[in-house]
This record gives structure tokens, sequence and C-alpha cells, in this order.
């Protein structure tokens, strides 16, 4: 009877961790210094990111054998916070000045992708994530764009299988490569470091060519 | 007793973090022996549907006619895929960076070297940006990276690095004149984040 009721109770939990939604608790990476570093320290603010994903009800899909969705993949906190809270950490960590809304730049962003996703083989399983943000820097006294890079950080394991420790793994290792890949960025580096070079003379009015 | 530890004692300690690895001179090795170039779109719509009705053999046929699909839209660009000096370009611009920064030197042959990394090219080619509706392709590619000691013992990896250009737009658009343009820029791009990745580990 006892084993009866056991493999019941077992049936039910995996059914139900099947069907239901998983919510994960994803943390911002701790942050390292890179190549944003080399820029001089620039006040800079994050505001809220924009949240462009095709799906924002989860992150990724349970399915079972046949492909078929059987289930969904959430979170605690919304992807783009936690998203934010990862450019924030880039910010601080490479010695730029974290400012609000009065900052003269910021580093606008629009989340395009955060999937949480895998492969079955026939005897392990790929889980992979990709956390994908178009990330501007914006001159707030023009309103331009000075700089526009699309960031994207993928992580993935091959493992016997996993649950949902082992999901939450995968995606906060995107969103290490992503955090990786920002504050590895050279084009932003620069767009940055260009925002402290003296502005060009102006012209001489005699120097204007004349018809 | 002997017989089970010495190979035991061959192994080296594999770190879990590229920081605790003390890099005193580097050679660099980019292997591009098992590199595929590929255009990834149809297969990015593969669904379940065909394993449901028709099982394993469906699913087979089914991703099979994607791959076929994918092939046929990757012709035109072969040749000059062909042509691309992926390898060099990731290597320039990996020991450039590398150079410019100093932090690690450069050992002047691999004998030399306290350590090897290993730059393994995977697939690259054209990979649609996102699920339908959206049409447009961007350039990609994907490495392996590792790291050996002077015993060509692995220390550390593997890891994936995946890169991505930043133009997209419809497969019509990549000539092989911009396919080409853009890939090496991507090389080139991915060279140095794998420089950055070690020199700010």
């Amino acid at each position: 009877m006892l084993k009866v009721v056991s493999a019941l109770m077992l049936a039910g939990s995996l059914a139900a961790c099947a069907t239901g939604t998983t919510n994960l608790t994803l943390a911002a990476p701790q942050a390292r210094p890179g190549v944003l570093s080399e820029a001089p320290a620039t006040t800079l603010d994050v505001p809220a990111i924009r949240d462009a994903r095709q799906n924002q009800t989860r992150i990724g899909d349970k399915r079972n054998g046949y492909g078929m969705v059987m289930g969904a993949v959430g979170t605690t906190q919304p992807p783009a916070a936690t998203v934010e809270a990862a450019i924030e950490g880039i910010v601080a960590a490479n010695n730029h000045v974290l400012g609000g809304e009065s900052a003269r730049y910021a580093l606008q962003s629009t989340l395009n992708t955060f999937w949480f996703d895998y492969r079955t083989g026939l005897v392990s399983v790929e889980f992979f994530g990709t956390v994908n943000a178009e990330v501007a820097l914006i001159d707030r006294t023009t309103g331009a764009a000075l700089y526009t890079e699309t960031v994207e950080g993928y992580y993935s394991e091959r493992t016997g299988g996993g649950l949902s420790q082992t999901w939450t793994r995968i995606m906060n290792g995107a969103l290490a490569d992503f955090a990786t890949k920002l504050g590895n960025s050279e084009g932003l580096k620069e767009a940055i470091a260009a925002t402290h070079a003296a502005p060009a003379a102006p012209a001489a009015a005699d120097a204007a060519p004349t018809s | 007793m002997l017989a089970w530890s010495a190979p035991t004692a061959a192994l080296a300690q594999r770190a879990a973090d590229l920081r605790q690895v003390e890099i005193v001179s580097l050679s660099v090795r980019i292997d591009a022996s098992g590199d595929e170039f590929k255009v990834i779109d149809a297969r990015m719509d593969e669904t379940a549907t065909a394993a449901v009705f028709f099982g394993l053999v469906g699913a087979t046929i089914n991703s099979a006619a994607n791959a076929a699909e994918d092939d046929a839209k990757a012709d035109p660009l072969r040749p000059t895929a062909a042509a691309l000096p992926l390898e060099q370009l990731i290597g320039d611009a990996l020991r450039a960076r590398l150079a410019s920064r100093n932090t690690i030197a450069l050992a002047a042959s691999p004998q030399d070297a306290s350590h090897t990394l290993v730059v393994e090219i995977g697939d690259w080619g054209l990979i649609r940006r996102a699920q339908r509706p959206d049409t447009f392709v961007r350039p990609f590619l994907k490495l392996n990276l590792s790291l050996l000691d002077a015993r060509g013992r692995p220390v550390w990896g593997p890891q994936r690095e995946h890169s991505i250009s930043q133009t997209a737009a419809e497969l019509s658009a990549f000539t092989p004149e911009t396919f080409r343009l853009e890939m090496e820029a991507l090389a080139a791009r991915a060279g140095h984040q794998v420089a950055n990745r070690l020199i700010y580990r």
C-alpha cells in the first residue's frame, strides 16, 4: 500500500512539475571590471529597461518527450529588472558613477530576448539560455543616441538532466555572459570616452567657403 | 594501487573560473577542423508536430527537410564562406588585442608557453534573429574555448563563446560581398572578445 501511495505521490509531483509554472529566482551577476574601465569615469543613468520580448508571460517552455508544451518557466522578478540590475552593476564595477534622471548621459536598453530552452538527446540534455538587449548611450541634452549595440549573453550546459536549480544556473550564466560582453564592449568604451573629448573649436567665420 | 594512482596523478586540476589560472605566457591555437558554415532559418521553426503524428521517423524526415531548405539558402554564399580565413582573422585579432594590453605575455612558441588557449571554431554563418514573423538574419559565430597547461592537460573550459553581428537584414540582402565584410568584422570582434575575457578575467 505504501509503495502504491509513494508511486502516486511521485507521479503527482512530476506531473505538477511538468505542467505548472516554475518561477526561477535569478540574480544579477557579480560584476567585474572590463574594457569599460578604460574610459574616463562618467556619470551614467540606467533608466528602466523597455521590455520588447515577444512573450512576456514566461521565459521558457516545459515540454514533454514529444516536444509538446506542458508548462511554463517564469521568474519571480521581471526579467527586465534583473537585466537593469546587471547593467547598473557593470557601470559601477567599471568605475563609472550611477546617475539619476538629471544625468546628461544614459544607458537606455531594450530587452529583446530572455529565454531558457533545452534539447533532449538520447542520454543527455543540453540546456541553454539567451539574454539579448539593445543598449544605447544617449545624450539627453540632444536626445541623440551616441552609440548603440546589441549585446547577447549565452550560456549552455550538457548534463544528464536537471530541474529548477539547473535552469536557474543556466539563466544566471547567460546573465553573467551578457554583463561580461557589455563590460568588454570596445565600442561603448570609445563612445563614453568621446563624451570627455574637448569640443572642436568653431570654424572661423572668414574660413567659410564663399561663392 | 600503483596502476590506479598513476593515471589519476596525470590529471590536472580543472579550474571553474579563469581567474584561478595563473598564466605566465600564452600560446594561442585556433582549431578550424570542426567548423561548419550554415544558414539557420527553416530549422528555427522546427516543432514537435511531426514527432507527435509520425514519431521518430516523422521527426527525422521533417528535420532533414528543414536542413535541406537551409542548405539551399546557403548555397549562393558557400564559395565566399570557403574562402574566408576565419582561423587567421580570429587569431590575428586575439593576439593583437593581447599584445596591445601586455597583461598576458604571448609565448614565442607553443613549447615556451605556460598555457595554450585553444579556440575551436564551431558553427558559423547566418541565423534568423528571432522567431517568425521576424525574417531578418544576422551573421553568427560559435567558438569553444579551453585552456591547456604546459603538458597539454585541460585546466579550464570548454566554454562557449557566441558572437553575433550588429547587422541584421533579409537573407537576400547578404550578397557574397556584404556577407564577407560582415563575417570578417565579426571574426575580428570575436577575437577581441576572447582576448578581453583573458585580460579582464
